[in-house]
């Protein structure tokens, strides 16, 4: 009970910036909710699905890079994290709990996602489109966590974590062709995770995707077990 | 008990504490004394396992700091000196959830962290979130947060920092009410008052190393120069030591007759007063701070 208790305890550390400050929510739903209105004038049913599936795997992808990145960096900042780190507390159940915090963020952002999907009568892919969000959060903390760790002064992080992850969360074929890079660029966005989890949906329901899923279900696994490695290899917990 | 073997700390080729053999006696509080850059915090962070030694060794209630830090870190509890509150936390999600993150279940966490806002006075603003808190009440919300854990050791860097003088001696009872329940408490401050308030044994730091430790009364006993004189002029012949202050000296004396006498030369322009803790580091410390 103890570790679960601790991982519970930082999921909702990890959370209480939207509890105590839900308006942030409705900014989220505002921007959801916005863009499904554009997807449906300029695209209409079609572009709609696409947009059901990347808000999910981009949005939890952005979640974990920027916000959960934050999070950590954050509390380095406040010194918060010398306090957990002389405590029974490991990395593994600290990390864990933020991963978990920000998933279940996350999932109450995708509320109304998931009414447009019933709308769309795609509700049935929720389950998988949900289960490499729960991934792309754990792959995107885990990026930023690596890098964040081995920033000396981590003031600026926020400003990191937002333009990387707006810039990685714009790229093809995620909201547009990959036709639109050049064929470098093309290959290179195809090695990222969360347009891995894009396009493995598509590719699974058959709406459009270039790659095949097996090359989608590699790079997950490879972004998954490399950062694993990573984190064990850098980033320490104190004992500096 | 906490025993530290020579212990020290490089950063980029600078020691922040070198050779620190130090001992904390069980159920006791001991205070690092010294001023900004002394190493007071470096040797807590140490010993809180934030930090890894880069000689020496130290020994936390048995336990080996370089072999269990692991297991240490199940045994204390810790207060940064810079650590804040987010803005958007209650005292109550702070003091709570950080008990529930150390393993505590939700009811247990809730009981636990109502007596102890109780005790330091932030039960009525358990619900205002941080923004809303005065830099005082935060501090005890965050001294909550160290010793609410049940831990055998604590460790506070400069805990009442930014505290008003009543608040800092409410928390100073309530850390002496922990030492006698057995707790054993190594705390930081540069305030020297704060030390002869608090401590039962003292360890004045200087530039990373230890100038002395030694119970707080016979640190007082032991200092041969009971009284201090300020004086707005030098008087010739007087054989005593002298700690400039700014256009004035303070010279220090061994009686007050003596005190007396050096004002009388002085023209009787001047203070008298009893000696105490800050006087003693001054004397040790040839009247210079630890900045480097």
């Amino acid at each position: 009970m103890g570790r679960l208790n601790s991982v519970l305890g930082y999921a909702y550390l990890s959370m209480l910036w939207i509890i105590r400050e839900p308006i942030w929510l409705l900014n989220g739903f505002v921007w959801i909710v916005g863009f499904f209105m554009i997807f449906h004038f300029w695209g209409g049913s079609e572009a709609l699905i696409n947009y059901t599936v990347v808000i999910i795997t981009a949005g939890y992808w952005s979640m974990g890079l920027n916000v959960g990145g934050q999070e950590y960096g954050w509390n380095k900042i406040t010194r918060l994290e010398e306090y957990y780190i002389a405590s029974p507390v490991s990395f593994g159940d600290y990390f864990i709990g933020i991963t978990m915090g920000m998933t279940a963020t996350s999932l109450i952002y995708s509320l109304p996602v998931f009414l447009i999907a019933h709308q769309l009568g795609v509700l049935h892919l929720m389950p998988l489109v949900i289960l490499l969000g729960a991934y792309l959060v754990f792959v995107g903390t885990a990026t930023s966590v690596v890098i964040i760790s081995r920033v000396k002064n981590p003031m600026n992080i926020s400003a990191l974590t937002n333009t990387v992850s707006t810039v990685l969360s714009l790229v093809p074929p995620l909201y547009y062709p990959a036709t639109a890079l050049p064929k470098p660029l093309d290959a290179l966005s195809s090695l990222l995770p969360h347009v891995a989890a894009t396009e493995y949906v598509r590719s699974i329901v058959g709406i459009g995707s270039a790659l095949p899923p097996l090359h989608n279900l590699l790079i997950m696994a490879g972004w998954g077990l490399g950062l694993l490695i990573l984190i064990h290899r850098y980033v320490t917990w104190g004992w500096e | 008990m906490i025993r530290t073997y020579g212990l020290g700390k490089r950063f980029d080729g600078v020691w922040g504490v070198r050779g620190l053999s130090i001992t904390v006696e069980p159920g006791s509080v001991t205070m690092l004394l010294g001023p900004n850059g002394s190493g007071k915090t470096t040797t807590v962070r140490l010993l809180a396992t934030v930090y890894r030694p880069s000689e020496g060794d130290a020994e936390v209630m048995g336990l080996r700091l370089t072999r269990d830090y692991r297991r240490i870190r199940r045994l204390v509890s810790y207060l940064p000196q810079e650590v804040s509150l987010y803005n958007m936390w209650t005292p109550m999600d702070a003091v709570k959830w950080v008990l529930v993150a150390r393993g505590y279940s939700r009811g247990v966490a809730s009981s636990i962290a109502r007596d102890w806002m109780e005790r330091l006075g932030i039960w009525e603003y358990r619900d205002r979130k941080g923004w809303a808190l005065s830099g005082g009440m935060k501090r005890r919300v965050l001294l909550a947060m160290a010793l609410a854990p049940e831990s055998e050791v604590v460790f506070l860097d400069e805990p009442t920092t930014g505290i008003d003088l009543s608040a800092r001696v409410d928390i100073w009872r309530v850390i002496r009410e922990e030492a006698r329940g057995g707790r054993t408490i190594l705390l930081t401050t540069h305030d020297m008052m704060e030390g002869e308030a608090l401590a039962d044994k003292v360890v004045l730091l200087h530039r990373g190393r230890v100038l002395v430790e030694a119970p707080l009364k016979t640190l007082l006993d032991e200092f041969p120069y009971r009284y201090k004189v300020i004086l707005h002029s030098m008087p010739n012949g007087v054989d005593a030591p002298v700690i400039p202050v700014g256009d004035r000296y303070m010279l220090l004396v061994r009686s007050r007759e003596e005190a007396l006498e050096i004002l009388s030369q002085a023209g009787g322009v001047g203070e008298v007063s009893k000696t105490g803790l800050a006087e003693y580091y001054l004397y040790l410390s040839g009247g210079s701070d630890g900045e480097a």
